[in-house]
Formats: C-alpha cells, structure tokens, sequence
C-alpha cells in the first residue's frame, strides 16, 4: 500500500467496498474538475488530514518522503495552498492556463482497511501550453473513504511511470 | 569588448559589450539562439572547463559505481577495489556499447551486454579468447581495450570534479575562491553531509545561460515568486511583520574569480541548519539552538552565524549551481541544443540526520525548488518565456545586465554576480 | 550461508562466510583474501579468480559448464582439482568448503 505503509493496518474496522462503478465515477468526476480547473471544488474531494505525493519519475509505490527526493510531497496544509496559488493569475507557470486532458483507465480495487479503499488507475495527462504538448503518464494510488455520507480521498499518491521528466519539465498541474 | 557602446551593431565573435564608466552591461541575445555559438561553447567552456561530477557520499563504499551524463558524455564514475575514485567514457572499447547501463550499484567488474567484453571495476581490460583469436599480447596498454578514462579528475571537500583537457590547471587554482562556498555547504554537520537518494531529472526549453543568470537572481524574487511568499507566510507561523524584523538586511554579492560568483542575504524562510520558525515549535527550536551550538564550537562564532543565518546562490563557472536556502540544492545544467537545457538536481543534506529533520528539510525544499514546487516552475515559465521572446532578436537584439554597476558594493539583488559570469563567459568565447 | 575456508600458497587461512547466491570470488574478494586477481570480477570472462579445491569438496560441487571448462586451460598450474572460485556459488550444503588459493594467477 502506501503512505503509512509500515502502520499495522486493521482490517476489522475496514472501509466497506463499495460497487465498482462508484470508485470509476468518482475518478472521472476528479479528473473532469482538474480539466476544467474547478480547483476548489476538486480539493473539496479530499478529506480533512489528507496528502498528495508526487515521488520522482520512476519510483517504487512505497518509496517515503522522509528518506527520498520527491517532486510533490503535500499536507492538507500545502495542498490547501497548491489550490490556492494555482487560482490565482501570480502562479505564472499556469497562466495563462494550460489545456489538460486527463485520461483515466485500468482501475482495480486493491483492497480496504481502517484507513480506506485502496485504488489503482492508470492515468495519461496532456498538458498543452503555446508550442508544447507535454505528456505525463503513469498509475494513481488513491486511499478513498466514506466521511459523513460522502466519498473522499484521504491520500493520493501520482507515480509517474517514466524515466524523467523530460521534456515535460514541470509538474505545475495536478496530475 | 568596445569601449563605446554601440548598440545599433553587432560585432562577429563579440557578444559581451561592457561600459564601466556609464554604467551599463549588454549582452546580445544571439548568444542565446544561435547554432555557432552553442558549438563553440562546447569547444571552448565544456571541453576546457571542471565539471561536477558527483559527491562521495554517493559512492559510500569501495566497488560502488554510478552512471551519469555530463555534458553529453555518457560516464561511469566509481570506486575500484581498493576505494580509489574513477572516471570512465562509458563505451565498450569494442564497437561502443554502453558497458554499465544500471543507474547505480555496486560491482567488481562491468561486462559489456554485446559480446561480453570484461572489465575490472579499474577500468582494465579482463577478458580471455580462445587462442588465435587475438594477437597473443591483445589487450597491453596501447591497443586501447580498456575502458577510456576522462583525462582529469580531482576533488574537493569530496565535490568531484572532471575536465575533459588533460592540460587544465588544478581544480583548486580553477575553483579559486568558490572553494569558500564548498566549505560552507560541506560544514554544514559534524558528521559529514550526503546527497540525499532521488535526483529530479527535468528539461527546460531555453538556452542553458537564462538558467545560469536565475539561479543566483536576487532580483526577481519578489514578482516571480510572490505566490511562494503568499504561502510562506501563512506556512511560517506569526505575521509577515514579525519575520522581517527578525532579517538584519545583510545583502552581499561575492565575485571569486574565474566567473565563480555568489550572493547571500536572509531570507524569512526556516533555515534547517539554524534559522527557526514558529511553525516549527518548541521542539524545533530546541533542534535548532542545538545546531547552532555545536557549529559556534567548531567554526568559531562569525562564522557559525554565516552558515546558519545566511542564504546563498552560487554558480560555479560554467554550471554548477549550489544554492544554500531553505534547504541545500546542487544542481547542473547542460545544453542539448541553443533552445534546451537539461537539469539536474540534488538535495544536500547532513549525514545521519534524523527522519523528522530530514523530513522537514525535504518538505522545505519541494516547498520551493523542484518541479512541482511553488517557485521553480514559475522560474522555468521565465525562462521559456524569454526564450521565446529572443525570436524577435533581430529587432530587440539586447539583453540588459547593468543593475548595480555603478555601486560600490552591489547588493544580492543588482547583477554584479551574473557580470562576472558574462565577463569569464567573454573571455573564453570572444577571444581570437 | 556457507562457511569457506581460503588457505593461501604461504599457508594463510581466512574462513570467512559468504552469503547464499555468492560467489566464493565475490566471498573472498570483499573478504580480503589475497591471490584472487578476479580482474573481471565475476564474469567468467578472465581465468584469473582460480583455486584448487579441496578433494574432499571436488565431488560435492556442482560440475563445470563447458564454458568455465574453455577458461580453466588458460589458468596457471591447473590440476583435476581446478575451479574458477567465480562459478562456485555458495550455498549452506558448502558449508565447511576448503579452498587453496594459488601462488600466482595468470596474467591477461
């Protein structure tokens, strides 16, 4: 799994799993926010508490923040900021805005415990911006769970599945 | 370089123009774009020039082994059996594979994939054929079947560096005083400091010099970055206020020569290594004073000061960039074309240090640098962003470094540091 | 784990314990035994990581490919007892394993 891997996880108290298709739209809906750039109602998708990693290209699903180098390692706090600074026209990377296209597929449900619904999709974003069309492809790590009648994520953790960053250059854009 | 500056011509061969007495610095946006000018910088700055190559603590152990480009050398840089350093062109000398094709390890000895030619990890040919095959003798020094090593290399304070001319002088006379931001960097701990595992590896689409010229500018902080400060305060705990009357204003611009250059100052961010803020609490504060004390013991009080309280941003002539911030990063960055630049980058970090600190001054740094950070990618959007503006060259044919260059003593946002880049940059490109 | 004991031409022994999937080469080279040249470090490609294994032992290891078999003609000095210490991978039915190493290896 990911995150706090190394917690003894119990699975006595684990998340129901909910149908297939709930987790697949859910999914959908969150990559549709991001390409329409509805930022804050896309952080609302996240639980209070909850991390965005993005390790470096090529990584180990459990690879920690603690030890390694990441490009993205987010507390609710930072993430929080991330939103906001991207809404704003001062966060030049992406202003004018890119255009994105978010694909997502090959999603599996990996099992559940007390911290929630493990999931696994494999993404390809496009982000196009004057003359360049960058591609970022690789599989999302998403911990989901019911908090107080709704599906949020409680972790979410993007490897890239690639050997650099190169040409992308930047991770400006949630991927 | 002209004395009077005329501007309305450009000069073959001359892209630097200086006017000490006006006051003004023009660099022509042709060096940038042009295919000459990339060619000729290839032949005379990264054929001539020490180029980092790695840190010791990336090879701990005697057999340890890394692959890495370096100005578009494909190298193998190790320990052989008895611990000594190595640089090798990673290229079978058969017909060219690449002999060693892991990111890292460690081995005895490298066997190319192709058609199994061995190596000890000394670079030294090691391979038996049958009888007849090869001359009896094959493989003594002048039949050129062991791995090539690159002509020089040599360190300091375990920053290795090479140079692809055999006749270069000494790292240490190259490095003249820049070896005072290399002790600085590497005083940081009592027990040594490490490359922390995980480079970002990433491109820009610009000329290799717009990088050069951001990595140590002061100047455009406060407008590109204001979102980064935005965050910063809110993150640092207590008011913006506070945190700026903690800053002595201290703004300092070191030139120390051969287009080595440096600026430091101080920053409201929290400094790992010495510079607390509230977000980081009581304990935090107990980590840090305990820092702090231990450096005034073994680096004396002035300097102690420097380290922990200071914020620095070094370019090492031609591309190595350390810039000791809110975190340390090492950073290199080589042309592939006038228009691309490929990047990497380390974070620096002491020996030892515990996961709850190491953790800290990882997130201090994705904070700010690194692709997905709050600062760098509005940096790399600058750079595309000239680059881009350099296609009306023709008619806008000047880029202007004059900040400062009239003040006694240039502050670490003026350009003075960037000057003594161009002037060494000058010398080697303009002369005859 | 195996527990191979190297015994050098001036009569030197070092026991020293080699983890499974080692080689007694790898063993010996990292373990500071002298006379292993090993100049491919474990390719099989070199002829110079030769040792005579004790009698006792000769049955008890894993025959020579005919590969390893090419390499030992070019060892100094071989005998019957011959093996490249490169192709004996350790395990803990070697344990106890007796090797004398050379006096000289055959230089490329």
């Amino acid at each position: 799994m990911m995150g706090n891997a190394n917690l003894t996880r119990s699975a006595d108290k684990a998340e129901a799993i909910l149908n297939r298709d709930v987790y697949e739209d859910f999914l959908y809906l969150e990559a549709q926010l991001l390409d329409e750039w509805k930022l804050d109602e896309w952080l609302a998708l996240f639980a209070e508490g909850a991390t965005y990693d993005v390790p470096t290209a090529g990584a180990p699903d459990d690879v920690s923040s603690s030890e390694k180098l990441f490009y993205i390692s987010d507390d609710y706090f930072r993430l929080g900021h991330r939103v906001k600074r991207l809404n704003q026209k001062t966060a030049h990377s992406e202003w004018p805005r890119s255009h994105t296209s978010r694909l997502i597929s090959n999603m599996r449900i990996l099992g559940s415990d007390d911290s929630g619904v493990h999931l696994r999709s494999a993404f390809v974003t496009h982000r196009s911006k004057g003359t360049a069309t960058d591609m970022f492809c690789g599989h999302h790590l998403h911990t989901v769970k019911m908090v107080d009648g709704e599906l949020k994520i409680v972790a979410k953790r993007s490897m890239l599945d690639l050997a650099n960053l190169r040409p992308q250059g930047r991770v400006s854009i949630i991927l | 370089m002209v004395e009077q500056m005329d501007l309305t011509k450009s000069q073959e061969g001359k892209w630097v123009r200086e006017d000490k007495k006006r006051g003004l610095f023009k660099v022509s946006r042709d060096a940038f774009t042009s295919q000459a000018v990339f060619e000729r910088e290839n032949e005379r700055i990264f054929n001539k020039c020490w180029l980092y190559l790695g840190h010791s603590s990336e090879l701990e152990n005697p057999n340890d082994f890394l692959t890495r480009n370096v100005a578009g050398h494909e190298l193998i840089f190790n320990r052989d059996r008895k611990g000594g350093f190595n640089a090798f062109f990673n290229t079978c000398p058969h017909r060219g594979a690449i002999v060693a094709r892991e990111e890292c390890g460690n081995a005895l000895g490298f066997k190319c994939f192709y058609h199994g030619w061995s190596f000890n990890n000394n670079g030294k040919y090691a391979t038996r054929s049958p009888k007849g095959v090869y001359p009896e003798d094959f493989g003594k020094e002048g039949d050129s079947v062991d791995l090539s090593r690159v002509p020089r290399l040599e360190q300091y304070r375990d920053f290795h560096f090479i140079n692809f001319d055999a006749d270069a002088i000494s790292l240490d006379d190259y490095l003249a005083g820049s070896k005072e931001i290399l002790d600085i960097v590497s005083d940081h701990s009592p027990d040594g400091m490490e490359v922390v595992s995980g480079v970002q590896n990433y491109s820009i689409r610009a000329n290799w010099k717009l990088l050069v010229e951001n990595s140590f500018d002061g100047y455009h902080a406060a407008e590109t970055h204001d979102t980064y400060f935005t965050y910063l305060f809110d993150a640092i705990g207590g008011t913006p206020e506070e945190a700026m009357a903690k800053m002595t204003g201290q703004s300092n611009c070191y030139d120390y020569g051969n287009g080595h250059a440096a600026i430091e100052g101080e920053a409201p961010w929290g400094r790992p290594v010495g510079r607390h803020i509230p977000a980081w609490g009581d304990k935090g504060k107990e980590d840090i004073a305990a820092i702090v004390k231990e450096l005034e013991e073994r680096v004396g009080v002035p300097m102690a000061k420097r380290i922990s309280n200071g914020d620095r941003n070094a370019v090492f002539f031609p591309n190595l960039v350390i810039n000791d911030i809110m975190a340390i990063t090492i950073r290199t960055l080589y042309p592939v074309s006038p228009n691309e630049i490929h990047v990497s980058s380390w974070a620096f970090a002491p020996k030892g240090e515990p996961p709850e600190l190491r953790k800290r001054r990882l997130d201090n740094f994705l904070e700010f640098l690194g692709p997905g950070g709050f600062a760098t990618p509005d940096d790399v959007e600058a750079l595309e962003s000239a680059q881009v503006g350099y296609g009306n060259a023709q008619f806008a044919p000047w880029n202007d470094i004059s900040r400062g260059m009239l003040k006694e003593k240039p502050a670490n946002d003026d350009e003075e540091q960037m000057r003594c880049f161009w002037r060494e940059w000058a010398r080697r490109m303009e002369a005859e | 784990m195996a527990l191979v004991i190297f015994v050098n031409a001036d009569g030197t022994k070092t026991e020293i314990d080699i983890e499974d999937g080692i080689s007694v080469m790898e063993g010996g080279v990292r373990g500071g035994v002298d006379g292993l040249d090993a100049d491919c470090g474990g390719q099989g490609a070199c002829a110079t990581c030769h040792v005579y294994v004790d009698p006792a032992w000769v049955d008890k290891l894993t025959a020579p490919s005919s590969d390893e078999k090419d390499m030992l003609d070019f060892v100094f000095e071989p005998d019957d007892t011959s093996r490249l210490s490169c192709q004996i991978v350790c395990n803990a039915a070697l344990d106890g394993l007796v090797v004398r190493v050379p006096s000289e290896q055959s230089g490329l």
